[in-house]
């Protein structure tokens, strides 16, 4: 059987000022990775056992963070060799997120040679004034240069780019991603920026000396990049992944698709056997579970049969195909039509969600507003 | 006996320190252990605490001995202090003989001050100024002295000087009620005359009356009648607060106590009315009482639908132990089911909305407040209007009355001008100007209640940097050319924000209130126009732009728990807002026609 596994990198070079995720600076002096990476090659050794006597496969591993490539030759090797040596992989698709102010020749040179096939690339932004408010470290031009580098080393080359910035005007957009198709990526990631609280660009933003674009500028942006991107020839597959013939993310679909997938290293998330798992956030805690034999999960819940179908429309919604009403039934036992009667009945009459004789999806009205398609098919009380 | 007994009261401003001259009094006559001592004992209520305003009045009964060595009780009545209940501080006044009149040594006189003198002059109440707070370093006794002088005409040096607070001049107050307060003068021979003067529901023992009694006595197993409500009772407990009520055998002219006759409604037992012997009836009730008449109205809807009931039953239980609040249902297209509330004032209002969601946990959708409006039709018929929705159209009618105010202000010189100029945008009448003392003047205006009640104190507070203060009480009724302005949302009228503008003001605030309605209305999955009218004309029009991004586009490392967690907070969100026809409404755009101007 196949599956998908998801490796945590919980390093950065520095922090980017709008990041609230799970990650800490090396620049900082203060964190080792050799330690965390022993604890991930346990838990590695452990899921890998797990996995090859379940008879499983994993056919697309993905390396996030964090930043990857914050890590020195020497780690990355030892991270790499580690997935090799425990898991059962089989031909997979394997990507690593790339900070492009991080990669250089030779950590490209050691990923490719463990077999990573598949890297997306944080590029954001190709305004050099932006990428310092968003505290990157790289310019457009050494973007361009581990494009390249990716390009050499790697079959398949995706690249994120943020939209909604401070300082971004409509046309800025648009200007950014044409630069970018120039290159010809073989998928794109349209984010727009969210503000989460407690970052140095959050407090700037409320501080008023920043001000953000409208959400209807936002909106502008995104929808001038669709066009853009399918006149270029990419498939708008997913809300925000677009993507040429052959190179949608496999990894990402098995999220989308509902699947189940494992999660390895610290705050990593796992849905597993009908349950779905966190594993602790604190390296001492994820430590002490480790070293004593013990997976390093800190919650784990079961799926209820309700959850597991909204999880189903709220994630497989995201693709642009939709969700086929036979596979639904075939996996839940119900019908969405009936168990979601009222609320499809409400978000046709929007104009929201459109359906033929074997599937609903977003209507092209609903993609910038899924959140509004998804709150109809939660039930909430759920943690 | 009698001539051992002062009853008496203490009127002052809001925080000139009413609550903690009556604390220390208790304490000083040993009315309270220091263990049941509560930092403000008579306050009771929660609210009131917080708000350190009183609105229950209590009456409390000390033993003190005189320097002279001599017994006496005091019955000390506490009032309200808050323009809405003036009613309720005049029966408290009547029940007492004299009053300590409280002023604070770095303020001096303000204008509750006054209405709340005025009221005890017309008692005859005998008045022992109190200047309290000397300990403050800004205290400023002689200026406050020349004040109490120049202003009431009370001899400065009679003045008390007291600090509350530090415990200093407390005896000097207590040998003051005792040598200069009358004692009661009624007949313990006569026929029973006792007066009402508040009550409160206890849901063991029904309606506990609080009564001074004037003429004749009242013991357990009399039979006695309410004069006003036409009703009779038999009465099972008489006694008096210590502050704890305490049995005992008979209450007699000239004391103050408390009643329990098994009445089951506080509408039997309404402050004001006098309570008499059903076998020996006195001829003539006391004077003064007058039914607590509502001046202020709201719509009360909950959000949810489904807590009508105990919407219902929330208010039942509050208009048990307040006879002043009244409630009607009323149907609005927009809100759906509600009721259609009376108050005494702004702040009873607050109160209630505030217990209401506070002590039985409802989610409330709160209409902006309305005056009672006297409508003449063509026919002849005369109607009172609650709910400005409900005003007829103009053809159907000939004429239009609206409840007038008589204002005062008191308010340092500087700021006289900026007071003028509000009282003229309110559609103020000039009546009169006093000055109190070289630096402060006393303003008084007949401005139409419906101002008032719209924002004229927070106005009155930011444009005198809250040094202005502000009584004020019901003149009459008055003609004005009214119109009602109508909002429509997305084309449908919305009944619940109607609201009745003078004619001259009803474009500006109809451009307001759409403007400010298009800030808090949240954007809609489509374009919706927020219009004003008057009739079928529009006068004022904004547009509402359609929603067009929500939507969460990265799920980091399949963390689909932060992805729920966002939704379910959206989700929660839209619960809270009101649901009328196909758009969301949250609760503040109802009170918005209240910040407009």
């Amino acid at each position: 059987m196949e599956t998908a596994v998801y490796v945590h990198v919980p390093y950065c070079a520095t922090k980017c000022h709008y990041c609230d995720f799970l990650s800490f600076p090396l620049s900082l002096g203060r964190h080792a990775p050799g330690e965390y990476l022993r604890l991930l090659e346990t838990e590695l050794s452990l899921r890998g056992r797990e996995l090859a006597s379940g008879g499983y496969n994993v056919t697309t591993l993905y390396i996030g963070g964090g930043t990857p490539t914050a890590l020195t030759c020497a780690e990355l090797d030892r991270l790499l060799s580690s997935c090799l040596r425990h898991l059962p992989l089989a031909n997979p698709e394997w990507t690593v997120e790339v900070n492009p102010g991080t990669l250089d020749p030779w950590k490209a040179f050691v990923l490719s040679r463990h077999g990573v096939n598949r890297v997306s690339l944080g590029v954001q932004d190709l305004d050099n004034s932006r990428l310092a408010l968003l505290g990157r470290t790289y310019t457009a031009a050494e973007a361009c240069r581990a494009f390249t580098l990716c390009r050499e080393n790697f079959a398949s080359v995706a690249v994120d780019l943020l939209a909604g910035l401070p300082q971004q005007a409509a046309d800025d957009f648009a200007v950014t991603l044409v630069k970018v198709l120039e290159w010809r990526p073989d998928h794109v990631s349209l984010y727009s920026l969210k503000l989460a609280e407690g970052t140095p660009l959050a407090a700037a933003v409320a501080s008023g000396n920043l001000p953000l674009p409208e959400d209807d500028e936002t909106a502008d942006m995104l929808l001038a990049a669709r066009e853009l991107l399918a006149e270029a020839g990419y498939e708008h597959y997913e809300i925000a992944n677009f993507a040429l013939p052959g190179h949608a993310c496999r990894h990402n679909l098995v999220y989308w698709l509902n699947k189940p997938y494992i999660g390895v290293g610290l705050g990593a998330h796992s849905h597993w056997g009908g349950k779905r798992s966190a594993n602790a956030k604190t390296l001492s805690a994820y430590a002490a579970l480790l070293d004593s034999g013990l997976p390093p999960v800190e919650t784990e819940w079961a799926v209820t049969e309700r959850e597991a179908m909204e999880d189903t429309l709220i994630l497989g919604l995201r693709l642009l195909k939709g969700v086929g009403f036979s596979e639904f039934t075939a996996r839940h036992g119900y019908d969405i039509r009936r168990v979601f009667a009222a609320e499809l009945e409400y978000l046709l009459r929007l104009g929201l969600i459109e359906y033929d004789f074997s599937r609903i999806r977003l209507a092209a009205n609903g993609i910038n507003l899924a959140n509004e398609v998804f709150t109809q098919f939660i039930s909430g009380g759920q943690s | 006996m009698q001539d051992r007994i002062r009853n008496f009261c203490i009127i002052a401003h809001i925080d000139h320190g009413k609550s903690t001259l009556a604390d220390r009094l208790l304490e000083f006559t040993g009315a309270l252990s220091p263990r049941e001592m509560t930092d403000q004992v008579l306050d009771q209520l929660e609210l009131e605490r917080e708000r350190g305003i009183t609105i229950k009045l209590q009456a409390v009964r000390l033993s003190y001995r005189s320097g002279s060595k001599q017994e006496y009780i005091l019955n000390l009545i506490d009032t309200p202090g808050h323009v809405d209940f003036t009613y309720e501080v005049s029966r408290s006044l009547a029940a007492c003989e004299g009053a300590l009149l409280v002023v604070d040594a770095v303020q001096g006189i303000e204008a509750q001050t006054l209405a709340n003198l005025y009221l005890a002059l017309e008692h005859n109440l005998e008045i022992i100024p109190v200047i309290n707070k000397i300990d403050l370093k800004s205290a400023d006794v002689e200026k406050v002295k020349q004040e109490l002088e120049d202003v009431i005409g009370l001899p400065g040096d009679e003045a008390l000087l007291v600090s509350a607070k530090e415990g200093i001049g407390v005896e000097d107050v207590l040998e003051a009620v005792v040598s200069r307060i009358p004692p009661p003068s009624g007949k313990q021979a006569n026929p029973l005359q006792a007066l009402i003067f508040d009550s409160h529901y206890d849901s063991y023992r029904g309606v506990i009356a609080y009564v001074r009694v004037m003429n004749g006595e009242i013991r357990p197993r009399m039979k006695i009648r309410m004069m006003s409500a036409e009703k009779v009772f038999e009465v099972a407990e008489v006694g008096y607060f210590r502050p704890l009520m305490t049995r005992s055998e008979v209450l007699v002219a000239g004391e103050v106590g408390y009643v329990v006759a098994g009445v089951k409604n506080v509408r039997d037992c309404r402050v004001g009315d006098t309570i008499t012997d059903a076998v020996r009836p006195a001829a003539e009730p006391l004077p003064g009482y007058r039914k607590a008449v509502p001046m202020v109205y709201c719509g009360l809807y909950p959000v949810d639908g489904a807590e009508y009931d105990s919407l219902r039953e929330a208010l039942e239980k509050l208009n048990l132990n307040d006879a002043a609040l009244t409630y009607e249902p009323e149907t609005s297209a927009a809100l759906g089911f509600g009721f259609r509330c009376g108050f005494l004032g702004l702040l009873h209002m607050e109160i209630i909305q505030e217990r209401l969601e506070r002590e039985y946990g409802l989610n409330l959708i709160t209409t902006a407040p309305s005056v009672v409006y006297r409508v003449k039709m063509a026919g002849g018929e005369e109607r009172q209007i609650e709910n400005p929705a409900l005003l007829p159209k103009a053809g159907e009618i000939t004429s239009v009355e609206e409840p007038y105010v008589n204002c005062r202000v008191i308010v340092p010189t500087q700021y006289v001008g900026a007071v003028m100029e509000l009282c003229q945008e309110k559609r103020g009448t000039f009546s009169n100007m006093e000055y109190l003392a070289a630096d402060r003047a006393l303003l008084t205006y007949e401005v139409p209640l419906s101002e008032i009640i719209f924002d004229f104190f927070d106005l009155l507070k930011s444009r005198t940097r809250g040094y202005a203060s502000l009584d004020y009480e019901l003149l009459g009724y008055r003609k004005a050319s009214l119109v009602k302005v109508d909002i429509l949302i997305n084309g449908e009228t919305l009944d619940a924000l109607s609201f009745i503008s003078h004619v001259d003001r009803a474009y500006q605030r109809g451009r307001e209130l759409t403007g400010r309605l298009r800030e808090i209305i949240p954007r809609q999955l489509f374009e919706v126009p927020v219009q004003a009218a008057i009739g079928n004309k529009v006068i004022a029009r904004e547009t509402i732009k359609a929603l067009r991004k929500n939507v969460l586009d990265k799920c980091y490392g399949g963390d689909i728990t932060r992805k729920r967690k966002l939704l379910e907070k959206q989700k929660a969100g839209k619960k809270r807002l009101k649901q009328v026809g196909s758009i969301e409404i949250p609760q503040e755009a109802f009170m918005a026609v209240l910040g407009i101007d």
